[in-house]
């Protein structure tokens, strides 16, 4: 069995954006359910423009960046979009190796990332 | 590998030897038997028929750590005695492919092999009239060990006797499956030899591998799809049969990865993915063309030194679909080899969190080759370096492959 873990993390939200501060140091399958609804929640919510900080995020696996790929699906379909901003070491590192970070690409700042070009990516 | 010696196990070419009539006679009765023998008699029938012409033999199997040898029981002796690889003259047998003469008189010891597949050792004891130095006694036995290595082959998938001796812990359903679906361990043609190692053996995750060797190309697949346990070899599973269908409808590897992503989605609609590397390589001119489906890039290694990484012909896991890429190029020379891996060898972390990593890994592989081992052997003691670098506890799925285009040596040359 997995054990599920709570989701750690901070929303900051206006209108249809939201910044959402992840604090949990690892991300994998006993978070990836949490997660996932956390950001749908959002997305269903009303939120089109959803910014994913992981900067506290030291490990991510496969199964997380599957995860994500699916909350992208969700946020096009309302013609809206999940970036990303804090990838460093390990993250980083797989989001280019799977060239993921073309479906989910990563900012240097949430306001690069609200000001980068709305076009969709991937 | 190394090229025929005295004592290479598939024995001197271009001469004749004169090997004893018992030894035939022994090969034609196993024989005969064999169409009918099922996995649990196949030790007592060789027992039972090496006895008749006075030799005691006594097969051993590895198991699937590649730790220990034990014995398959028989009629006479029911209980299996163990050898460990890494300490006993079994076991010296078993890493070097060598024959090996016991201190005790007339005992012989060869490695078990079918193709270049290491499934055991044979201990021979032999009557007081044959000499274990002689060198058509040891062909004759190399004759019978190459006989047994072919039916061990055939007869395991009959009955669970052979496999249940080579566990030494349970199977998850899992490990089940991916073994079933994995080319052999090891393969050596002419122009390349190929061997693989997947850790955990009685526990696999997503990994998967897969290569065929063709008249003029081989193709390799090293593949890691997302999550662990039974879901993620399902997903491997379908990913490797489709390349597999694929390859053999001759379509091309940008096709056959469209054709994971056409499979995938028809099956789940969650975004799982696999991870891969496809390459084709060309049997004369070493001509390498692949995808690499968002993989850490394999490792080309020249004299010691890994002089590039299969980094472009980039796209999106296996499962995501992508535009296709123009496949890319690499060359092999003659003793090039490729060092395909999962991010579980890499990333593989000590108790001080230190990474295993791709510079010690090119180190061992080049240590280990260097010391003129088995490709198979190099695997082998690579993957317990990962063993104890993680203390045991693997973190995530650990699949190494090398494949080595065959220098060109002296004795090639007619």
């Amino acid at each position: 069995m997995i054990a599920h873990e709570p989701v750690a993390s901070t929303v900051h939200r206006t209108q249809d954006l939201a910044i959402v501060m992840i604090h949990n140091p690892a991300l994998d399958l006993s978070i990836q359910d949490e997660l996932e609804a956390l950001l749908i929640n959002l997305l269903d919510s009303g939120v089109c423009r959803l910014i994913l900080d992981l900067l506290e995020v030291a490990f991510i696996d496969s199964t997380t960046v599957s995860a994500l790929i699916r909350a992208q699906r969700r946020a096009r379909a309302g013609n809206g979009w999940i970036r990303l901003t804090g990838t460093v070491g390990q993250p980083h590192n797989l989001l280019e190796v799977t060239n993921v970070s073309r479906l989910m690409p990563s900012f240097a700042s949430s306001k690069e990332a609200i000001a980068a070009d709305d076009k969709p990516v991937g | 590998m190394e090229r025929h010696s005295e004592d290479d196990p598939s024995g001197p070419q271009g001469d004749t030897i004169q090997v004893d009539g018992r030894f035939l006679l022994l090969v034609d009765r196993i024989l005969s038997a064999s169409h009918t023998t099922t996995a649990a008699q196949l030790s007592t029938v060789v027992e039972e028929h090496g006895a008749r012409i006075g030799l005691r033999l006594e097969m051993f199997v590895v198991d699937y750590e590649q730790r220990t040898l034990y014995s398959l029981p028989t009629r006479e002796k029911p209980s299996s005695t163990a050898q460990p690889v890494d300490t006993s003259l079994a076991g010296e047998v078993f890493q070097h492919l060598k024959v090996k003469v016991d201190d005790r008189p007339g005992r012989l010891w060869l490695p078990i092999l079918d193709g270049t597949v290491r499934l055991g050792v044979l201990k021979v004891d032999l009557p007081a009239d044959l000499d274990a130095h002689d060198r058509s006694v040891r062909h004759g036995c190399s004759t019978v060990a190459s006989l047994l290595g072919h039916l061990i082959q055939v007869k395991t998938p009959l009955g669970d006797d052979i496999e249940t001796v080579r566990r030494t812990r349970p199977m998850t359903p899992a490990s089940e499956l991916l073994w079933k679906l994995v080319s052999p361990p090891t393969f050596t043609c002419e122009d390349m030899s190929i061997a693989a190692v997947a850790e955990p053996c009685y526990a696999a995750g997503g990994d998967g591998y897969d290569y065929s060797v063709g008249e003029d190309a081989a193709t390799v697949v090293l593949l890691d799809a997302v999550g662990h346990g039974l879901p993620a070899s399902v997903t491997c599973s379908v990913a490797l049969s489709t390349l597999r269908a694929a390859r053999r409808q001759g379509r091309p590897l940008v096709e056959a990865a469209a054709a994971v992503d056409e499979a995938i989605q028809s099956q789940w609609s969650d975004s799982r993915f696999a991870t891969a590397v496809l390459a084709e390589i060309d049997l004369r001119s070493g001509a390498v063309a692949y995808v690499n489906a968002g993989h850490p890039p394999p490792a080309l290694i020249r004299d010691g030194r890994v002089i590039g990484t299969l980094d472009e012909g980039r796209r999106l896991p296996l499962g995501l679909s992508d535009t296709s890429p123009e496949p890319g190029r690499a060359h092999l020379r003659p003793g090039d080899r490729l060092l395909f891996y999962t991010d579980g060898v890499t990333e593989a972390r000590a108790e001080d969190d230190t990474m295993f990593g791709l510079d010690r890994l090119v180190r061992l592989v080049e240590e280990h080759s260097a010391s003129r081992l088995p490709t198979a052997e190099v695997l082998r003691r690579i993957d317990h370096a990962l063993l104890a670098h993680q203390k045991g506890h693997l973190q995530d799925d650990a699949t190494l492959l090398l494949l080595e285009r065959r220098p060109i040596v002296a004795e090639d040359i007619p």
